[in-house]
């Protein structure tokens, strides 16, 4: 089963596009709170490729 | 008075106030693209205990976890417990247990489909007791949740967040339940 790799997870969501939602607003994250999420997610268990596909509208 | 109330009795503060059960407290909607959403002010000395609904709930991706926090993200490491049961669409259902671990998952991502939700009644959060929770959560997949803080704590914020990628659109819904 594949993983999430720290260059996977920055593909994924740039530094410089991570937010936070505190209330109504919206937060840059800082570096060191960008590095602990991705961190969090190292090693993760990637979504399994049996999910169906994307509903239509 | 007693409920139900009839044609011509005169009602009361505290009549309305023992007739209501659940009762709004916020509604907060997502705006840009956030990797996690701090509902504040979501908890206080009003209620005991919680209904949080997150609906309409889009992301970035699609089968990844979305954790739980008490308050604001990004400060605990430690101190969850619990276990999570995972549904996926097809497969094996499993079930994960937490001890003394970060911050739970409660949901997964749902891309595209402008339906994922999330459902957990969250207890005491606001006393300095411990603080618990059980929970549904459904879209391309389901998550079945049950846990607690294991400290004594206060809070009045919930911080849903996204272990990869990031919310797009939704809205959660803070409840009171009514106990009189």
């Amino acid at each position: 089963m594949a993983e999430w790799t720290r260059e996977g997870l920055e593909a994924v969501t740039p530094f410089d596009s991570a937010t936070r939602q505190i209330g109504d607003e919206i937060v840059p994250m800082t570096r060191e709170e960008y590095d602990a999420w991705i961190a969090r997610a190292v090693g993760q268990e990637k979504p399994a490729d049996d999910d169906p596909p994307e509903a239509t509208p | 008075m007693p409920f139900p109330f009839t044609n011509g009795d005169v009602l009361t503060a505290a009549d309305l106030n023992a007739s209501s059960g659940l009762v709004l407290v916020k509604s907060q909607t997502i705006t840009g693209t956030p990797t996690s959403v701090t509902i504040t002010d979501a908890f206080s000395s009003t209620f005991t205990n919680y209904r949080v609904m997150g609906v309409n709930l889009d992301y970035s991706t699609t089968g990844d976890e979305v954790d739980m926090e008490l308050g604001t993200g990004g400060v605990h490491a430690s101190l969850y417990y619990g276990v999570i049961s995972r549904y996926p669409f097809s497969g094996t259902i499993n079930d994960v247990q937490y001890t003394n671990a970060a911050p739970m998952a409660i949901s997964y991502t749902n891309g595209s489909i402008n339906a994922g939700i999330v459902c957990v009644d969250i207890y005491a959060p606001y006393l300095s007791s411990f603080t618990s929770w059980a929970g549904t959560a459904g879209g391309i997949r389901g998550m079945r949740v049950n846990g607690f803080f294991n400290t004594s704590t206060s809070f009045t914020a919930v911080t849903f967040e996204c272990t990869v990628g990031t919310f797009v659109s939704g809205k959660f819904l803070v409840y009171g339940y009514n106990d009189g």
